[in-house]
């Protein structure tokens, strides 16, 4: 409950702000329509089913990039971070294509697949797996040496060795991997969704700008941005819970 | 558990790192064994060669069949994931003990030496004294039949360091298993054990064993003693001669 | 916002009277050569402007960036976002017609071959076809409606996508899509075959605009007049036969660097600029049936005629200024 009134103070501020700015005629509302305004274009967005239906289609893609990417990319970052060939192959391609806007292999991808879904969910797929991929092989990296000494030293058997050493000691590194994975996601799903508008939140930013829509725009906006907090926090939630000993960090 | 003319490098040509040189002792049942010599003088490296972690280039360890050796060592080696209790029992979850048995245990000891209510703290959320308290019951829970002690109180400052070395005793004296208590403190060395060992070097080299006649349980106060000032008189002269040397050769 | 390059040597590094600073947007394309031989042969300045031009990657930008004041001029067709800001009272205007519709010339429908093995010369043709639009709301969707309803089919008989022109172009050729309806396929493949001419349906159907917003509506006529004088001046040298030095330059922006210019249907531009209400009331109209405005509006209220029946007075008079021979 605190923690919820912390997260909201500043964003409800501003609203607020906007408002009074709103009824002083201090903003355009062909631009910035009032706040109160935007709630009933809201619901009546919610109401015809537009936003939710919406809002589920760009969760669907992101939720589908991402598992699909998280999984591959967890595989990829432990066998580079065990097996030297698997690294030395790997490693500087997995370094470029984290260089490379994810975007701009969007136009290939389409060739490649077709003009579904599966472009966007493979472009998805593609980011997170770079991002858990990498940062699950620094996780390897930064096993200390003494915790598997001490382990076998007490006599880990391999099972042990991996459920009691190696899983926990990378957890916390792959848990970052995964919330800025995430973020990501939802991002080039938006992002696909505005240059190849069909449905999904982003299309509909997009479509707001063809006609000038300025209360969907927002609306729109502002329930991605909804949606990127709630699953941030849905993840941290997750890592309290599966490494506890981290999360004791952020207290 | 024997150790004839053991011999540890590293590298070999030009790089060759000599660790170890025919280093000889042996360290008898229910003995409390220190070593003791200055920074770099191979002492580590003895101990990890011992506990099996480096192989010896020369030279041979005789170790009692199925005896099993466990190693605390001198820096952060609790598992950052476990609490207290999970790090303590680590070595009887390793060996299979019954649930229920092995937390009591732990638990009891834990209260014992001032830890209790902190057995569901992270090691990063316990003091330095703390975590090293709980990585020796950790080995003592698992009951070893040989305990390699790598400057385990290094650390500490001098007050945590004095009491930690009590609760040792305590903990050691009911059942007194073979322990090799490796530090670089004279009064310490005396304090704690049955013989001591004067390493020099590198590459390290038994030059003297000398025996601690003091009665148990011993407290800090023997530290006053001229009998013991004398002692350390005498190692404090052969570390002395052992720095010389090694400059000097 | 940049000093156009024709105008650099003249207008807007010296300033020897006050020359007035209008800022205009647009999507650069060959079709703005008129605005490019002005600013080059000084007809701008002439009338006493200076040039800013602020280009666009997006269509949809400049309805904003007019409604807002942040530029005075617009060159675009009439489309849903500058519909509706101005139903929702922005002031904006069309005040000047830039291109009529003409066979082959305008947006067109190109298909891929395979998909078409009989040919491709009726709409009817499109029936279960996987067709792609720039937008929804573009005037190739609007297009697209008028050449499916010449075959009584409707949007359910289609698979309509949404995809940038620099992706659809690719994709028809590869045939992952059947059909594309935008202006100037910048490609040449022997995949890519044209179809039924969508401009035969429309004949006079004017879709290409300049619009003003708020600082050149509220001043009195000749500040407009005299820009889009200055403009109407430049479609005629064009016409005539001149091309900017920027005509390359051009070229490449719209796609078209590796064929030129190639054969600009100079025809389509209009050179008196007077706005055809029913073009525009027809694209308000569809737009309205597809509730992309806030209201349904009268061309009307949107169309302002007055600066260009003054640029037209004008030039005439600058015409027989010149003992009848063109400047």
């Amino acid at each position: 409950m605190k923690r919820l009134v912390w997260a909201l103070w500043l964003p409800l501020l501003a609203l607020a702000a906007w408002q009074i700015a709103s009824g002083a005629g201090v903003l355009n509302p062909l631009f910035f329509p009032a706040p109160s305004a935007l709630a009933n274009s809201a619901v009546r967005l919610i109401k015809s089913g537009e936003l939710l239906r919406n809002a589920a289609a760009t969760l669907g893609r992101t939720a589908a990039g991402f598992l699909i990417g998280s999984a591959a990319g967890l595989g990829i970052g432990l066998l580079m971070g065990g097996i030297q060939g698997v690294r030395k192959s790997l490693q500087p391609m997995v370094g470029a294509l984290n260089a490379t806007p994810k975007m701009s292999l969007l136009p290939v991808l389409m060739l490649l697949l077709g003009v579904g879904e599966a472009a966007p969910i493979t472009l998805i797929a593609l980011g997170s797996m770079v991002i858990v991929s990498l940062h699950t092989f620094d996780a390897v990296e930064q096993i200390r040496p003494i915790w598997v000494e001490i382990a076998i030293n007490y006599g880990a058997n391999r099972g042990a060795l991996f459920a009691r050493v190696y899983l926990p000691a990378c957890l916390p590194r792959v848990f970052t991997g995964l919330r800025l994975a995430l973020a990501n996601a939802l991002v080039i799903a938006v992002a696909c969704e505005l240059i190849n508008p069909s449905t999904g939140l982003g299309s509909m930013i997009w479509l707001s700008w063809q006609t000038f829509s300025t209360d969907r725009l927002w609306i729109a906006l502002l329930a991605t941005a909804l949606i990127g907090g709630v699953l941030h926090e849905g993840l941290r939630q997750l890592e309290k819970r599966i490494v506890p000993w981290q999360a004791a960090h952020f207290e | 558990m024997r150790c004839s003319h053991v011999s540890v490098s590293f590298g070999s040509g030009a790089a060759e790192i000599r660790a170890l040189h025919d280093v000889s002792f042996d360290a008898r049942e229910g003995e409390f064994l220190s070593v003791i010599g200055p920074s770099g003088c191979g002492k580590t490296t003895l101990l990890r060669t011992v506990a099996n972690l480096i192989p010896p280039t020369g030279g041979t360890i005789e170790r009692v069949p199925g005896e099993r050796i466990l190693l605390v060592f001198q820096e952060d080696s609790l598992f950052p994931w476990m609490t207290a209790l999970d790090n303590a029992v680590f070595g009887l979850e390793m060996q299979k003990a019954g649930a229920g048995w092995r937390e009591a245990a732990a638990r009891e000891l834990l209260d014992r030496f001032g830890l209790k209510g902190r057995e569901g703290a992270y090691p990063h959320q316990l003091s330095v004294g703390m975590k090293q308290r709980v990585a020796v019951i950790r080995c003592f829970l698992s009951n070893p039949a040989v305990m390699l002690m790598d400057e385990p109180f290094a650390a500490l400052d001098a007050q945590t360091r004095l009491a930690l070395q009590q609760e040792l005793l305590a903990l050691w004296e009911p059942n007194r298993k073979t322990v090799i208590f490796v530090t670089h403190d004279i009064e310490e060395a005396i304090l704690l054990s049955d013989r001591i060992l004067v390493l020099s070097g590198p590459p390290g080299t038994v030059i003297d064993e000398l025996p601690v006649p003091f009665a148990r349980p011993r407290h800090a106060s023997l530290t006053l003693e001229e009998e013991f000032l004398e002692l350390k008189r005498r190692i404090w002269a052969k570390l002395g001669s052992a720095r010389m040397e090694s400059v000097v050769p | 916002m940049a000093c156009l390059a024709g105008a650099a040597a003249s207008g807007c590094k010296r300033d020897p009277r006050p020359l007035r600073r209008v800022r205009v947007t647009f999507l650069p394309h060959y079709i703005l050569a008129p605005v490019y031989l002005a600013s080059e042969l000084g007809f701008f300045e002439q009338a006493g402007i200076e040039l800013l031009v602020h280009e666009v990657a997006s269509a949809t930008q400049m309805a904003p960036l007019l409604a807002a004041g942040t530029v005075d001029v617009a060159f675009s067709g009439a489309i849903p976002s500058m519909l509706n800001a101005a139903a929702k009272g922005a002031r904006i205007r069309i005040v000047c017609a830039r291109e009529t519709a003409i066979p082959g010339c305008i947006h067109e429908v190109h298909g891929y071959r395979k998909s078409f093995p009989e040919g491709f010369h009726r709409a009817a043709e499109l029936r279960g076809k996987r067709i792609s639009v720039t937008a929804p709301t573009s005037l190739s969707a609007f297009l697209l409606d008028v050449l499916l309803e010449s075959a009584g089919l409707g949007a359910s008989d289609v698979h309509l996508l949404t995809m940038p022109l620099s992706e659809s172009a690719p994709a028809l050729a590869a045939g992952r899509i059947d059909a594309v309806l935008d202006r100037d396929m910048g490609l040449s493949s022997p995949d890519i075959i044209p179809g039924p001419s969508v401009a035969e349906l429309l004949p006079g159907f004017q879709y290409n605009f300049i619009l003003f917003g708020d600082a050149l509506l509220q001043n009195d006529v000749s500040a407009g007049a005299g820009f889009l004088a200055a403009y109407l001046r430049g479609v005629g040298e064009f016409r005539a036969g001149k091309k900017p030095r920027a005509l390359q330059q051009l070229a490449a922006g719209s796609g078209l660097a590796a064929a030129g210019p190639g054969p600009v249907c100079l025809d389509r531009l209009s050179e008196n600029g007077q706005v055809d209400r029913m073009s525009v009331q027809r694209v308000i109209d569809w737009s309205s049936r597809k509730k992309f405005l806030v209201r349904p509006i009268d061309a009307a209220e949107v169309i302002d005629g007055r600066f260009a029946e003054e640029a037209q007075r004008l030039n005439g008079a600058q015409h027989r200024l010149n003992g009848g021979q063109l400047p």
